[in-house]
């Protein structure tokens, strides 16, 4: 994929994440689709330009709604840097593969991110983060499972057609 | 060297891995404050956001309004017996705003100078608010050149939203209450000498505890803010939604319903 393409999808993702998305709230969380870009892309793409955005956004997000900078762009980098290694051991054409890393991705993300407040003095109770986990892991799924049908066919050229198999 | 050359991937990894833990350490020492950079970046992402949220607030709202057609009748029931009460209150404080004014003239007279309260009050949009964290900062349209400050208190029509974390040219950002990161004290509304600690349990309610472990509170008791800290006294935060004894602690524990919903806020005012 194309920097450019990706910063553009990253930018009005960031955009959509802070305003507009705040309609769909579920428990008290919106599906974090900056996660998921990071996640999908990656999987797809065999490059790493998804993880550059995601460091990136990740910067700018934490900048305009955390008190503290650089930990949702590090959770994004550990999330692309570990499917980037995992990648080429699953298959792209099936929805199970991204229904697992994007259950995986969302969990090693909210772990580490959690973790490492809870390293720098964060007190946020564990029971109450458990409890929120289910409505990540629903909301992200279902972003994921979007993303799939989106990006599958631009991704895997001729995929019904069991001559290119 | 000659590794770093061959692993070119690996090494800028660890690099902007690096950076990143510098960033992270730079932000913990400063406390949610941020550099010039930052606030540049702010400021930008601020100036695009404001229409996107607002539009955002607008369909909500009216996606809301189609929703909830039969709650709105009820609402707009109960709002006129509240117009009715209210302007009964009305009469009654243009008759204390008299002697105010009055007792005003008199101490005018008298070259008496008392304590100025804190008046200034401006109102603005929430403009972007990230809901996929667990923590609950979000960004206002109202900045340094309202005068807003760092810890500027966040009221709106129902109660305490919170405080400011940090401010700009056209944005300041805000902690809700319901973040675990704010701690502070009330008074019940009742009896004001049952005095307690709460904080934000980061799922939009607020848990505490009374100072006095026999206090005499119950379920549905209305909290506000005393003078203790940053907050001005009696701004409404909650309701006691449940009480519960601990025994190791010996205190008195809470479960606190914020008066502000904080899934739907669009309009605040700070107190400056």
């Amino acid at each position: 994929m194309k920097i450019r393409v990706a910063a553009l999808i990253f930018a009005v993702v960031f955009l959509v994440q802070g305003t507009l998305l705040n309609m769909v709230y579920l428990g008290g969380v919106t599906p974090n689709l900056i996660l998921c870009l990071v996640i999908a892309l990656t999987f797809f793409y065999e490059d790493e330009q998804a993880l550059y955005m995601g460091v990136f956004f990740g910067i700018i997000a934490d900048i305009c709604f955390s008190d503290m900078v650089g930990i949702a762009s590090l959770g994004y980098l550990v999330v692309g840097f570990l499917l980037v290694k995992v990648r080429n051991t699953l298959n792209k054409e099936s929805l199970i593969s991204s229904i697992i890393l994007g259950i995986t991705g969302t969990l090693v993300f909210n772990l580490f991110c959690w973790g490492l407040r809870q390293l720098l003095g964060n007190s946020y109770d564990m029971v109450q983060f458990l409890k929120l986990q289910p409505f990540y892991l629903v909301y992200n799924l279902m972003v994921m499972i979007i993303l799939y049908f989106i990006f599958i066919n631009r991704v895997v050229k001729h995929r019904s057609d069991r001559y290119y198999r | 060297m000659k590794w770093m050359r061959n692993h070119k991937k690996i090494t800028f990894l660890f690099g902007v891995v690096l950076i990143l833990l510098i960033i992270i350490g730079f932000s913990y020492d400063n406390e949610g404050k941020n550099s010039k950079g930052a606030n540049l970046i702010q400021k930008a992402a601020a100036t695009v956001q404001e229409p996107l949220g607002k539009a955002g607030n607008a369909i909500s709202s009216s996606l809301r309004g189609i929703f909830r057609c039969g709650a709105v009748v009820e609402e707009n029931e109960n709002l006129k017996q509240e117009n009715g009460e209210l302007r009964k209150e009305n009469i009654a404080l243009k008759l204390t705003k008299t002697e105010l004014e009055e007792l005003k003239e008199m101490s005018a007279a008298l070259n008496y100078s008392g304590v100025k309260p804190k008046t200034g009050l401006v109102t603005g949009d929430v403009i972007a608010m990230e809901g996929s964290n667990w923590f609950n900062i979000f960004t206002i349209n109202l900045g340094t050149e309202k005068g807003i400050q760092t810890d500027h208190i966040v009221v709106n029509g129902s109660g305490l939203v919170g405080r400011v974390l940090d401010s700009g040219e056209g944005w300041s950002r805000v902690v809700g209450i319901i973040d675990e990161s704010n701690k502070f004290s009330f008074k019940v509304l009742r009896d004001q000498k049952l005095l307690g600690i709460v904080q934000g349990d980061g799922a939009n309610g607020l848990t505490g505890f009374m100072l006095d472990g026999k206090a005499s509170v119950i379920e549905g008791d209305l909290l506000v803010t005393t003078n203790i800290g940053i907050y001005p006294e009696g701004i409404e935060i909650g309701e006691i939604s449940e009480i519960t004894y601990d025994n190791d602690a010996q205190l008195k524990r809470i479960k606190v319903t914020p008066k502000v919903n904080f899934k739907s806020i669009q309009k605040v005012a700070v107190i400056l």
